[in-house]
C-alpha cells in the first residue's frame, strides 16, 4: 500500500471513521438503570466467589447447623484468616511464576515428592468428585428421580460434554443455578434468630472431644480450605493472564472473595440452626436440609434447594476431573489437554474418565447415606489438607523462586501456624475417631 | 567416552580421598557460555541442613553410583553462592519444561545425560522419555519395554534463562528463533509469562511480529501490555494491519490508544481505520495491505512502480484497479500475470476484470464462506458508495472458518 504514486487504500479519511466509531459507541452504551449496572458489575464476582461452595460444603454446613446450632460458627470465623492467607499465597505464586501448583512442586521438589503430592491430590479430588455425584443424586431425588438413573446419565453427559470440549458452554447455566444459595441469607433473617446469641457463638471457640463434633470441625475446615481450591486459584490466576505487575488488584479480589464465601456459608449454618436445630431435626437426607429454606420458599423449599445443589454439583463434577487430570499430566510432563486426541494424550483421557466413572460408581453403592458420604469426603479433605499446605507454604517462602514476592517473616509465621494447627486437628481426629476405638477407648 | 545420568549421582555420598563422607551431592554447577554443551565446573555438596559447599570439578576424582570421590583430603572448600553465567543442573534444569526443538514443542526434563571426553564432564543430552521418569521413581522394572526413551542431544534443545535466579547471557534463543512462527507462537502460548517474555524479548521485531500474529489472543494481550511499550509499538508496526487491529481491539481502550500513539503515524492510521469495524463484520477481518492502481496508469508504468516499491504485500499477485475519475471507485482486479503478458502502452483499466465484492458491514463468516466457495484468493471489500476499503484474504477466511481448537481453561469462576 505504500507504493509511490499509486493510490493507497486509506481511501476514507480518518475523521469520517472516527465519527462512525463514536456513533457506534453511543449505541452500545445505552444508559441502563443504576441497579442493573451495579448488579452487572458485582454480580458475577459474587457468584464466582461462592462457586467453591459445592455439594460437600452445603451438606456439611447444613449438618453443622442442624446438629450443633450456632456452636460451630466460630470455626468459620477462625478459618477466614487462614483461608485468605493460603488463597493469597497460591494466587501470588501463579501471578509471579505463571505456573500451576503441580508444575512448581515438580520443579522444586523432584519426581518422588511430586508423585506423593499428586497421589494426595488425586485421592482428595477423586473423593470430591464422588461427593459431587452424591450431590447430583441427592438433588434429583428431591424431584423423585432415582439415583440409579440420574447418576449414570449425569456422568455420561458430563464426560461427553468434556470430551467434546463444549462443557464451558453449559458451565454458566450451572453457575447461575448456584445463586440459589444466596436465598440462605434471606432465610436466616426470616427465621428471626436471636442475633445476639449468633454473634456471641461466632466469636466463642468451643471444643468437644466427641467423634461427631470433631468430624464436623475437620469437615468444615476441609470444605473451607479445600486442597483443590489451592490448585484452582493458582491456575485461574495464570489463566486470566495476571502477572506480577497486575497482581495487587487481584489480591483484593482474593481476600474479598474468601471472606464473602465464608460469610455465605455462615448464613447456611444460621438458617439451618434457626429452623432445624430448634425443631430438633437432624440432617439425614437432602429434604431435611432443604427445609432450612422454608422461611423463604415455603412449600417450594425443596425445589429451590434441589436446583442449587444440582447446579453446584454439576459445575464441580465437570471441572474437577479435568483440572486434576491436567495437573497430574502437567507435573509428569505427559501430553495433556482437549486439543490432543486419545492416542496423543492417553494418560490425560484415562485419568479424567476414571475419576468420573469412579465417582459415579461409588455413589451408586447400595445403602449409602448420601449426606454421610458428602461429609465423609470433606473429612478426608481435611485430613489430607496439611500435606498440601506444607508444599504450598514451602514454595511461597522460596526466595529463589519468588524473589521479593516470597513470604515475609510474619506471613511465613501465620502460614506455618495454619499448617501446624490443621495438622494437629487431623491428628486429634485420627486419634479420637480411629485409634482410640481400636483400643476400646472413647472420650464421650 | 563416559556417560552418566544426573539422577544416578544426585544425593549420593561425597567422599574425601581418605574415604570419609563429608556430605551428599546436592547439585552440579555448569557454565553456560554460548550454544556449546555446558561444562560441569563444580559440585554443590550438602554437608548439613541449609549448608552447601562448593567443590571445583578439578577436585572431583570420580562420579560413581557408590559415591563421588574427591582427589584430596584438604579441600579448598567455600560456601556455595550462585554466580552469573552458571546454572545448577538440578535446580534450574532438571524437571523443568524446556523446548524440544526436534518436535518444536515444550517437554519436561526427566533426566540429564552427562558425557566425559577426558578433560571434564559436559551435558550432552536431555532425556524427555517416560522411562527416565519411571527409573527415577525406582520403578524401572515395571514397564521398561512399553515406555519410550527419548534422549535429545543438547544442540536440539533450548532452555530459559528466567528459570534461574542469576543472569545467563549465554542463552540467546538463536535456535528457537529459527522455528516456524506458528510453532514458536504455540510454544509461547504454553509457556509461563516470564519465559514467554524472555523468548519474545530475544526475537527481532519482524520475527516477534510473525509469532505474535499466531498467538492466542489472550496471550497477545498479556505479552504486549507487560513489555516495554516502545517495543510493543515496534512489534505492532511489523504486524499485518488486520492482526494488529485484532490485538488492539482486545486491549483496554486507553492502553490501545497509548500504543497507537507510539506507532508510526501511517501504520497507526491504517489500524485505526480497521478498528472502526465490528470484529464479526467483513470490515473486521479485512486488511488494507494491498496494491491499488488508477485505471489510467499504463502497464509499463505499473510494472515500473512495482519494481521500485519498497514494500509489497505478502503473497502478492493481484492488483486492484480503481477509477481514474475523481470518485476513485473500485473497477476490478487484474493479476501480475496479466500485467506481464499485456502490451506496455495499454492502460491498466483495460485489464481489470470484475470480481465479487463484499461490503464491510456483512457478516464476516458469510463473506468468508463466499470467498471459499468462489475459490478466490482474496475478496475486495467495497463501501456501498463504491470506494475500495480493503481485501479479505483466503488465509484469513480459512482461519475464521476452521473449528476452534478446544482448550482447557480452568473456569474463571474459581477465584
Amino acid at each position: 500500500m505504500r507504493l509511490p504514486g499509486s493510490i493507497g487504500p486509506g481511501l476514507r479519511t480518518y475523521a469520517e471513521a472516527a465519527a462512525r466509531k463514536r456513533a457506534a459507541e453511543r449505541r452500545r452504551r445505552r444508559p441502563r438503570s443504576s441497579f442493573v449496572r451495579i448488579l452487572a458489575l458485582v454480580g458475577p464476582g459474587l457468584i464466582a466467589a461462592n462457586a467453591g461452595n459445592d455439594a460437600g460444603a452445603i451438606a456439611t454446613h447444613s449438618s453443622a447447623g442442624a446438629s450443633y446450632g450456632y456452636s460451630l460458627l466460630w470455626v468459620m470465623v477462625a478459618t477466614s484468616l487462614p483461608l485468605i492467607i493460603i488463597q493469597e499465597m497460591c494466587a501470588r505464586m501463579g501471578a509471579v511464576t505463571g505456573k500451576g501448583l503441580a508444575d512448581l512442586i515438580r520443579e522444586r521438589f523432584g519426581v518422588r515428592w511430586t508423585t506423593f503430592a499428586m497421589l494426595i491430590l488425586l485421592v482428595a479430588n477423586a473423593g470430591t468428585v464422588v461427593s459431587e455425584f452424591a450431590g447430583i443424586a441427592a438433588a434429583l431425588e428431591l424431584f423423585d428421580v432415582s439415583r440409579y438413573f440420574s447418576v449414570p446419565v449425569a456422568a455420561f453427559a458430563i464426560w461427553w460434554l468434556l470430551a467434546r470440549g463444549s462443557y464451558r458452554h453449559v458451565e454458566r447455566v450451572f453457575l447461575g443455578m448456584t445463586a440459589v444459595f444466596f436465598a440462605y441469607v434471606l432465610a436466616a433473617f426470616l427465621a428471626q434468630p436471636n442475633w445476639g446469641e449468633v454473634a456471641i457463638a461466632a466469636v466463642t471457640p468451643t471444643f468437644r472431644f466427641e467423634a461427631g463434633y470433631l468430624s464436623l470441625v475437620v469437615a468444615l475446615v476441609g470444605t473451607t480450605i479445600t486442597p483443590y481450591m489451592q490448585l484452582f486459584i493458582q491456575s485461574s490466576v495464570v489463566d486470566k493472564g495476571i502477572d506480577a505487575t497486575h497482581y495487587r488488584a487481584e489480591r483484593a479480589e482474593v481476600v474479598f472473595g474468601s471472606l464473602f464465601a465464608n460469610l455465605v456459608v455462615m448464613f447456611i449454618q444460621i438458617a439451618t440452626a434457626a429452623t432445624l436445630f430448634i425443631a430438633g431435626i437432624r440432617v439425614d437426607a437432602a429434604d431435611d436440609a432443604a427445609r432450612a429454606l422454608a422461611p423463604v420458599a415455603g412449600p417450594f423449599a425443596s425445589v429451590l434447594f434441589g436446583l442449587g445443589l444440582f447446579g453446584a454439583s454439576m459445575l464441580a463434577a465437570g471441572v474437577l476431573p479435568l483440572a486434576t487430570a491436567f495437573a497430574v499430566c502437567e507435573a509428569f510432563g505427559f501430553e495433556r489437554g482437549l486439543s490432543r486426541d486419545f492416542d496423543e494424550a492417553p494418560v490425560f483421557y484415562v485419568l479424567f474418565t476414571a475419576m468420573i466413572v469412579a465417582g459415579a460408581v461409588v455413589t451408586l453403592i447400595p445403602g449409602l447415606s448420601l449426606i454421610q458420604l458428602l461429609i465423609a469426603v470433606q473429612v478426608a479433605n481435611g485430613l489430607l489438607l496439611p500435606v498440601v499446605l506444607v508444599f504450598v507454604t514451602r514454595l511461597a517462602g522460596d526466595r529463589e523462586l519468588l524473589g521479593t514476592w516470597a513470604n515475609g517473616p510474619i506471613l511465613s509465621f501465620f502460614a506455618w501456624s495454619t499448617a501446624v494447627v490443621v495438622g494437629l486437628l487431623a491428628l486429634t481426629y485420627v486419634t479420637v475417631v480411629v485409634v482410640m476405638p481400636i483400643f476400646g477407648m472413647s472420650i464421650v | 567416552m563416559g556417560r552418566m545420568l544426573i539422577s544416578g549421582v544426585l544425593g549420593k555420598s561425597v567422599l574425601e580421598q581418605s574415604g570419609d563422607v563429608i556430605g551428599r551431592l546436592g547439585d552440579l554447577v555448569a557454565r553456560l557460555d554460548d550454544d556449546s554443551r555446558p561444562v560441569v565446573t563444580g559440585i554443590v555438596v550438602r554437608v548439613a541442613r541449609k549448608r552447601d559447599l562448593f567443590v571445583s570439578a578439578a577436585e572431583v576424582a570420580d562420579f560413581a553410583e557408590s559415591g563421588i570421590r574427591l582427589t584430596s583430603s584438604r579441600l579448598d572448600v567455600r560456601p556455595f553462592a550462585r554466580r552469573d553465567g552458571e546454572v545448577l543442573l538440578r535446580r534450574d534444569l532438571l524437571d523443568r519444561e524446556i523446548v524440544d526443538l526436534t518436535r518444536g514443542r515444550l517437554a519436561r526434563v526427566n533426566d540429564l545425560v552427562l558425557g566425559s571426553d577426558g578433560d571434564g564432564w559436559r551435558v550432552v543430552a536431555v532425556d524427555f522419555g517416560a522411562n527416565a521418569l519411571v527409573n527415577r521413581l525406582g520403578l524401572g522394572w515395571l514397564a521398561r519395554k512399553r515406555l519410550t526413551d527419548r534422549q535429545v542431544p543438547w544442540e536440539q534443545v533450548d532452555i530459559f534463562a528466567s528459570d534461574a535466579p542469576v543472569r545467563l547471557p549465554g542463552i540467546r534463543h538463536g535456535k528457537l528463533a529459527r522455528l516456524h512462527p506458528s510453532d514458536l507462537a504455540h510454544i509461547v502460548d504454553e509457556l509461563p509469562y516470564p519465559q514467554g517474555d524472555e523468548v519474545v524479548a530475544s526475537l527481532d521485531d519482524a520475527r516477534a511480529a510473525d509469532a505474535v500474529e499466531e498467538m492466542d489472543p489472550r496471550i497477545q494481550a498479556v505479552l504486549l501490555t507487560s513489555m516495554d511499550q516502545e517495543r510493543a509499538a515496534d512489534i505492532l508496526e511489523e504486524m499485518g494491519d488486520a492482526a494488529a487491529a485484532d490485538v488492539l481491539a482486545d486491549l483496554d481502550p486507553d492502553r490501545a490508544e497509548e500504543l497507537l500513539q507510539k506507532m508510526d503515524a501511517e501504520d497507526a492510521a491504517a489500524v485505526r481505520n480497521l478498528l472502526t469495524y465490528d470484529e464479526s463484520s467483513a470490515g473486521g477481518i479485512m486488511t488494507t495491505e494491498l496494491v491499488a492502481m488508477s485505471s489510467d496508469v499504463t502497464v509499463a508504468a505499473a510494472l515500473e512502480q512495482l519494481r521500485l516499491a519498497e514494500w509489497l504485500p505478502e503473497s502478492f499477485d493481484a492488483i486492484y484497479v480503481v477509477n481514474s475519475t475523481a470518485d476513485g471507485d473500485f473497477l476490478g482486479v487484474t493479476t501480475l500475470g496479466a500485467l506481464v503478458a499485456a502490451g506496455p502502452e495499454a492502460p491498466i483499466g483495460t485489464l481489470a476484470k470484475q470480481s465479487p465484492t463484499a461490503t464491510p458491514y456483512e457478516d464476516a463468516r458469510e463473506v468468508a464462506q463466499r470467498l471459499v466457495r468462489y475459490r478466490l484468493s482474496a475478496m475486495p471489500v467495497v463501501e456501498v458508495s463504491g470506494t475500495l476499503l480493503g481485501i479479505i484474504t483466503i488465509a484469513d477466511a480459512v482461519e475464521l472458518l476452521l473449528p476452534e481448537e478446544p482448550k482447557l481453561h480452568i473456569p474463571r469462576i474459581f477465584g
